[in-house]
């Protein structure tokens, strides 16, 4: 069913990285990506392995659930791997043909890129899992704040940004009931070649685009009846606070940078 | 036999913190020809039920036998089993998608292996059995018209194909008082041609009293009722239970009982009320007395 669908769905339990204040998850987020990015040579992978496998443990996320997140884009990651095997040609050359070339350079870099890719999804869809929509735009907002100077409507970008979230799961439970409608008429979605697929999914993409015009026309009545605007100065609910466990995610975060450059430069020659 | 189920059970996302238990070992029996309404409060899960005759939701425990086909079976003939099982879900309107209205009612006998000129036949025939001006509407785009009117449209596509049983849920919901009565109506007139089986989920309780001539009612996923809705009405313990309505019928029964009219026989509709309280004599008692 399309409700399975896991990447950006909160996982409502209890943990450490669940209670950590979002602003530092954000902040956090970004160093793991500049790790990953930084990484040079495949050993320091591990290391970024590690690191992230106990976050996922402390997490109480089930491993599952990430890897249900990664099977969406493992169409991407063999595209790319295809294309920089067979036309990145540097290092030994194994087997070759008229333009095609595999190399050791180039198995290298498609093996490089696939794991920077499915480690990006992977600890970028903590966040999602660990967050709930609210505070996730609560935080954004707060490390927007900056641009507030330049006259950037953040408080504005930050409440689109948390009804889309907010609507992800209503309209998916809107494809759900559309396409039981469509199917009790017959429909159906599995069978057939890739045009016949897609042209199967039109009685389920029309409905579901009228009925979410719908209820953003509904929502912003809504949001007018209750003399709603984005001025200044509106109070929180919940007021974001940083604890110890921010301090220990950023000494822990640190040390991660640190292991990748120093596998990257091989302990500077010390081993 | 329509729609035979035993210790039917459900779990909705099953082994996640979202867990939740709809149905709990279910076990009835609906006939050919019956009335059937489903009735209970919010989130009994009614829906999950009625999903089930159809094959929209897999069967996961217990077994489900309807229209002669096995759906505990590995592949159950699904085509076959939709074409027999017509479903209309709440708010049907919202699943109409063609250019045109014809085209629109035609998708499900398409579907079902119609050929074309079959399906546009059986198009306009559902479309004038459910009391549109055919002529007028059939090259509209479903947009243009009134929700009475889409509703109607979106009736004719599930009966376009001919089930032979009609499952409604709540097929009356967010129309107007006449509105709700002519779709009653016009259901009740398609029981007597081809689908003579009918079951419809519904939260007003005068049109279960009024149509049905059995109820099943549902409570927190357990069946707590399989009767007459005369036997479930008429026993005010069953109703506390479920958090649902008397019919008005029924409360003006119970409110003449207070004030000392008791009614000779059970009254379920109006007509029979209306019988009744003429039998009862307590017309006649007032008329005497200003005449005196």
């Amino acid at each position: 069913m399309v409700r399975d669908v896991s990447f950006g769905q909160f996982y409502p339990v209890e943990s450490f990285i669940h209670k950590m204040d979002p602003r530092f998850k954000f902040l956090l987020v970004i160093a793991y990506i500049v790790a990953v990015f930084l990484v040079r040579n495949l050993y320091a992978f591990i290391a970024i392995f590690a690191w992230l496998l106990i976050v996922i443990l402390v997490s109480k996320i089930p491993p599952i659930k990430i890897l249900k997140s990664l099977k969406s884009i493992i169409f991407i990651v063999i595209f790319t791997a295809i294309l920089n095997v067979f036309f990145n040609a540097s290092g030994r050359v194994l087997w070759s043909w008229e333009k095609l070339v595999i190399s050791v350079g180039g198995l290298e870099l498609a093996a490089k890129l696939s794991l920077r890719i499915f480690f990006l999804v992977a600890g970028t869809s903590l966040i999602t899992f660990t967050t709930t929509p609210m505070a996730l735009t609560d935080g954004l907002e707060s490390l927007m704040y900056p641009l507030k100077l330049i006259k950037v409507p953040v408080h504005d970008l930050a409440i689109i940004m948390n009804i889309a979230l907010r609507f992800i799961p209503i309209l998916l439970e809107e494809v759900d009931k559309i396409m039981m409608a469509q199917k009790a008429r017959g429909a159906a979605f599995d069978n057939g070649g890739l045009i016949k697929r897609a042209r199967a999914l039109l009685p389920v993409l029309i409905p579901l685009f009228v009925s979410a015009f719908r209820r953003a026309d509904e929502l912003a009545l809504a949001l007018d009846a209750r003399c709603y605007n984005a001025t200044p100065n509106r109070t929180r609910y919940k007021v974001l606070k940083s604890s110890f466990r921010d301090v220990v995610g950023l000494i822990y975060t640190a040390i991660l940078i640190v292991m990748v450059i120093a596998v990257n430069s091989n302990f500077w020659g010390l081993f | 036999m329509s729609i035979e189920a035993s210790n039917l059970s459900y779990t909705y996302s099953a082994k996640t913190p979202f867990e939740k238990t709809a149905l709990f070992d279910l076990s009835f029996t609906i006939n050919k020809g019956e009335t059937v309404g489903i009735i209970g409060s919010t989130g009994s899960g009614k829906s999950t039920l009625v999903q089930h005759f159809n094959a929209l939701i897999k069967l996961t425990s217990g077994k489900l036998v309807v229209c002669d086909i096995d759906l505990s079976l590995k592949k159950v003939p699904f085509k076959q089993l939709r074409s027999k099982v017509g479903m209309l879900f709440q708010y049907p309107e919202y699943q109409l998608f063609e250019d045109t209205v014809l085209k629109d009612v035609s998708f499900g006998p398409i579907n079902f292996g119609f050929d074309k000129e079959q399906a546009l036949i059986a198009a306009e025939a559902a479309l004038s059995l459910v009391g549109v001006d055919v002529k007028e509407v059939k090259t509209k785009s479903p947009f243009e018209l009134s929700g009475g009117e889409q509703r109607r449209v979106a009736i004719a596509g599930v009966i376009a194909s001919k089930p032979e049983i009609l499952v409604l849920d709540e097929p009356t919901s967010g129309l107007d008082p006449l509105g709700k009565r002519s779709i009653l109506n016009l259901l009740m007139e398609l029981k007597k041609s081809f689908c003579d089986t009918v079951i419809m989920i519904s939260h007003n309780m005068d049109e279960i009293a009024e149509y049905c001539d059995r109820v099943l009612v549902l409570n927190e996923g357990k069946l707590i009722f399989d009767g007459t809705p005369k036997d479930f009405f008429h026993n005010p313990g069953n109703l506390a239970e479920t958090g649902l309505k008397i019919p008005h019928t029924v409360e003006i029964r119970e409110l003449l009982k207070n004030k000392g009219v008791s009614l000779s026989s059970d009254c379920l509709n109006v007509n029979e009320l209306t019988e009744a309280i003429v039998a009862s004599g307590i017309l006649k008692k007032r008329e005497g007395k200003n005449g005196s």
